[in-house]
């Protein structure tokens, strides 16, 4: 048997932010089915593509921040040709000759292991019309048709599929920090083709593409059935044909709707004359990409892990990175925040991906930045918990009204004003000992009777019955000293 | 002169649009040469009565108030089916108005009419309508020439004073020639080409037909300016109407007499004249039928989409058969082009001796102001004449670089190609270009036109040029006075 490799490039299609189509002027907000739609985008004889600024804009930033290396000086656009229900005109209007921008590459983390992927480059098209089948009938909706995408090609050196889905989570977290895509692909704003193919030693055997995948879980799974199938076949001497497949949930299929090998007869766009970005943008196109890359680059998500990672562990760098999507760069800004107002690094990441991540959670914040909670607000009770001040306990429980709170008053005089303060007072610890000491006689006399270690018990119920806010060290010396007196 | 005619009248009161237009609707409804595809009544009346209501209320004035329109049956009108001569836009029913037809109704005019074509615009000779063909009202049981025949017909049969065509390789130009009327195809980007159904988008333009080139100059003066729905519609407005000095000359191959004569006559009105040649018409010609058969294959699929059934078994049994033969073969053309014969890179080699072309136009322009030359190597033909193929230009390197070019795609043209020898090479260079009638120049008394060409943009001087030579060539300096027969049947 031989050892194949697998490989693998990724076509990510991802919606364009705009408030309307690539080349018409219908809006792009959720609606009735068919209700966004015009002679334009329906593809009406006589119709003329009017080319969205806008949102080859908002394209132009997915380019810059997936570092392009050449951003064209040029827009020109192509047609596609096939005939299908869900292209009204019977082409999409796309860029083969000449995209926003060539190269470019993408930096993850899979299965711990950093690594880095280079792209043939990013375009501008036209999306397709939603198709649903019944029976023999085919549904369309045009309301997606038109609107605008940014497709991202990698080079094919995706090795496995869960390689192939962090890579297209990355490319997903950065859409979204650099503001091009909602990239979402329970919502269809985001899908991603895969090309697999397997090789034997620098044998490189024939691709299959298999389209729409709609989840990372679709991704990997896809990708690694697909490469498993190729390698029976040509292991039991067979030849894989060169189709388009599509993915089922449980295995790749070939894909009936669109044929098999298409010719797509590209052609230039006649109705959109070339036009310099430069027109676009409004001044050089060098200039401009400058620019969004240095407003960019701070958000991207592999720029922000390495600079994280000089003051936190790999994990917890991640983990402020990852978890944040939308809100760019939220919690990041947070933790830089509490940090500049003297917190320390990694207690800041820890409360910042634990407490406050889980009470945010419980009252229903979507995002750090949504809440009342100031990095002074953290930064000060770090402090008042390093000091001695609060216990952690005291801490946690506070949360909830810092992320509420309406008032301006300092964290110290909160938590003075709730009693939260840490009790220290041997007379009032005593008598939380005593109390946990009285509520268990069984156990009591349990350890006397030799079981020594229930005194963790006894410790647990007296700091319990403090409300969590006596100095725990103390109190154990405290009960102790109560188990000694008792016997 | 029609025009200005009807407009003065209507704006000063002497008539009213309403019976300018009932009166050309009248003579549409009785079309008998198979020009006229559908007229609106009811809409063309209720529009004169606009017409009427706004010069009273003293809001309009112009060349065109209150004048009777017709238009290519292959620009959009809403509510109002537009066939393209094709059976697969049979029963099409637009949602929006081509600009040309806001501005034309921006303008007083009204539009009565859609009138026949070849399908899609392909063709030259007024015969592949899904309509049927379309008869020369000049020349009993010749070709009107295509593919904006109706348009022409209409005008030289008295049924409408102006007309809407469309030119893509030639179609307005040769129907106008062989029709005996004027016909203008602006710059490509003088006028908006948002409702048009397209053929070949990198060369269509519509333009005017009519009697007169006051006439085709007024109903251009109206279409003419940018239009945010077409992005290939020049910003800038044309340059101005300098009277050109030196004209240069295109005479090439084998030409009738009386067309070289006509040629001639009309160069004769310009102080300076300079022989000219292009390297090769034929290769041009040649190139301007493959760019048009690669756009085509994209610009028609929709129809096809449109035509086909939302069921899965249709578009496993494939596509259907909704296209008439001449544009089927284009069609297949240019899936070949685009397909398997990719490989021989025709298509790029067309665009390269498209670039040739241009290039060629520009050093004859860097020694004149206009190009005279014939408008089609031929006559009227009677319907069942067909040109021989082309001759192959010889000698010289980049001469039989084209030989190749046209060895390899001849085979493929449509068989009557060669009519646009004339016509394409303007059309590839988005120059704009203009047919006059030169009268009495037949011997058959068939009619003869000649063409005039200018630079891009240079629309007016162009017009300037044209009213001058038929000024001269009626040998009478006093055109205001002028009757003109086709004029006064209208009040």
């Amino acid at each position: 048997m031989r050892r194949w490799r697998t490989v693998i490039g990724l076509e990510v299609h991802a919606q364009v932010l705009s408030a309307r189509k690539a080349f018409c002027f219908c809006p792009t907000t959720p609606s009735e089915a068919n209700s966004n739609t015009c002679a334009i985008c329906l593809g009406e004889a006589g119709s003329l593509p009017v080319l969205n600024l806008d949102a080859v804009r908002v394209a132009l930033r997915a380019a810059a921040a997936l570092r392009c290396s050449s951003i064209s000086e040029t827009l020109e656009f192509d047609r596609k040709s096939y005939s299908y229900p869900d292209l009204p005109k019977g082409y999409q209007i796309t860029q083969r000759r000449k995209g926003l921008g060539a190269g470019g590459c993408v930096e993850f983390e899979a299965e711990g292991v950093l690594r880095r992927v280079g792209l043939e480059g990013a375009h501008f098209e036209e999306d397709s019309a939603k198709t649903t089948y019944r029976g023999d009938a085919i549904d369309v909706d045009y309301n997606r048709c038109g609107r605008a995408l940014v497709e991202i090609v990698t080079l094919p050196e995706l090795e496995s599929g869960s390689e192939a889905a962090a890579c297209a989570r990355e490319i997903q977290r950065v859409l979204r920090r650099a503001g091009a895509s909602e990239a979402r692909f329970e919502e269809g704003s985001m899908r991603v083709d895969v090309n697999v193919s397997v090789r034997d030693d620098d044998h490189l055997r024939p691709k299959v593409e298999v389209k729409n995948l709609n989840s990372l879980r679709a991704v990997r799974a896809a990708c690694d059935y697909e490469a498993r199938r190729q390698a029976e076949i040509y292991d039991a001497g067979g030849v894989v044909a060169q189709e388009t497949r599509s993915w089922d949930g449980g295995e790749t299929v070939r894909s009936r709707a669109k044929g098999g090998a298409e010719v797509y007869r590209y052609a230039p766009e006649p109705d959109l004359p070339p036009r310099p970005l430069e027109s676009l943008v409004g001044r050089s196109v060098a200039d401009h990409v400058d620019a969004l890359r240095r407003e960019i680059e701070p958000h991207i998500p592999a720029a922000v892990r390495a600079r994280l990672r000089k003051r936190l562990d790999p994990l917890a760098a991640a983990g402020l990175v990852d978890a944040d999507d939308y809100g760019r760069t939220a919690r990041v800004a947070f933790f830089d925040a509490c940090v500049a107002h003297g917190a320390k690094p990694k207690p800041t990441a820890a409360w910042i991906l634990g407490d406050v991540a889980g009470a945010l959670r419980k009252l229903e914040f979507d995002t750090i930045a949504d809440s009342n909670l100031s990095p002074v607000d953290l930064a000060e009770l770090l402090a008042l918990l390093d000091q001695g001040t609060v216990s952690r306990r005291a801490a946690k429980d506070l949360l909830p009204d810092l992320l509420q709170r309406r008032t301006s008053s300092s964290v110290e005089d909160l938590v003075f004003e709730r009693g939260l303060a840490r009790i220290s007072d041997v007379a009032a610890l005593r008598q939380f000992a005593r109390e946990a000491l009285d509520a268990h006689p069984n156990e009591l006399a349990a350890y006397h009777a030799g079981k020594k270690n229930l005194e963790k018990l006894f410790i647990g119920k007296a700091l319990a019955a403090s409300g969590g806010r006596a100095d725990p060290v103390l109190m154990r010396d405290v009960v102790r000293d109560c188990l000694l007196q008792a016997s | 002169m029609a025009c200005r005619r009807i407009s003065e009248s209507v704006v000063r009161g002497a008539t009213t649009a309403e019976s300018v237009v009932g009166q050309a609707l009248a003579r549409l409804e009785g079309d008998r040469f198979g020009a006229v595809v559908s007229v609106d009544r009811d809409g063309a009346m209720e529009r004169a009565r606009e017409v009427d209501l706004e010069v009273r209320r003293g809001r309009l004035r112009g060349p065109l108030v209150g004048v009777p329109v017709v238009i290519k049956d292959n620009i959009c009108t809403r509510w109002w089916r537009t066939t393209a001569g094709s059976r697969a836009l049979a029963d099409f029913v637009p949602s929006y108005d081509a600009a040309v037809v806001e501005r034309l109704a921006a303008a007083g005019a009204v539009v009565c009419a859609k009138t026949n074509c070849d399908e899609f615009a392909m063709g030259s000779r007024g015969t592949t309508s899904a309509f049927g063909p379309t008869q020369n009202p000049r020349a009993a049981g010749r070709s009107p020439g295509g593919s904006s025949s109706g348009s022409a017909a209409a005008v030289a049969g008295g049924l409408a004073p102006v007309a809407l065509g469309s030119d893509t390789g030639g179609s307005i130009r040769l129907p106008a020639a062989w029709t005996g009327t004027v016909g203008f195809k602006p710059s490509y980007g003088a006028v908006s080409r948002r409702g048009l159904v397209a053929y070949c988008s990198s060369t269509d333009v519509i333009g005017p037909i009519g009697a007169s080139v006051e006439d085709v100059a007024a109903v251009f003066d109206a279409l003419a300016g940018p239009d945010a729905g077409d992005e290939t519609v020049a910003t800038a407005r044309a340059a101005g109407e300098e009277l050109p000095r030196t004209a240069a000359v295109l005479l090439d191959g084998d030409l009738p007499g009386v067309v070289v004569d006509a040629v001639r006559t009309v160069a004769s009105c310009f102080p300076k004249r300079r022989d000219a040649s292009l390297p090769s018409l034929a290769a041009a010609c040649a190139a301007y039928h493959v760019c048009a058969a690669s756009e085509a294959f994209s610009n028609l699929a929709r129809h096809v989409v449109r035509a086909m059934p939302r069921s899965r078994a249709s578009w496993a049994e494939g596509t259907p058969d909704c296209f008439g033969p001449e544009c089927a073969r284009r069609l297949e053309l240019g899936a070949r082009l685009l397909g398997e014969r990719h490989a021989d890179a025709l298509y790029f080699r067309a665009l390269d001796v498209r670039r040739e072309v241009a290039r060629s136009l520009r050093d004859i322009f860097a020694h004149a102001d206009i190009l005279v030359c014939p408008v089609a190597p031929h006559l009227p033909p009677r319907f069942d004449d067909h040109l021989p193929p082309a001759d192959r230009g010889g000698g010289g390197d980049a001469a039989s670089r084209r030989g190749d070019f046209l060895d390899a795609v001849a085979p493929d043209l449509p068989a009557d190609y060669r009519d646009d020898d004339f016509t394409a090479f303007a059309s590839l260079a988005g120059l704009p270009a203009i047919t006059l009638p030169v009268a009495g120049s037949s011997s058959a008394g068939l009619p003869v036109g000649v063409q005039l060409v200018a630079r891009r943009f240079e629309d007016r001087t162009l017009l300037a040029a044209a009213r001058l030579v038929s000024r001269l060539l009626r040998d009478d300096d006093d055109d205001d006075d002028h009757e003109e027969p086709n004029a006064s049947i209208y009040y």
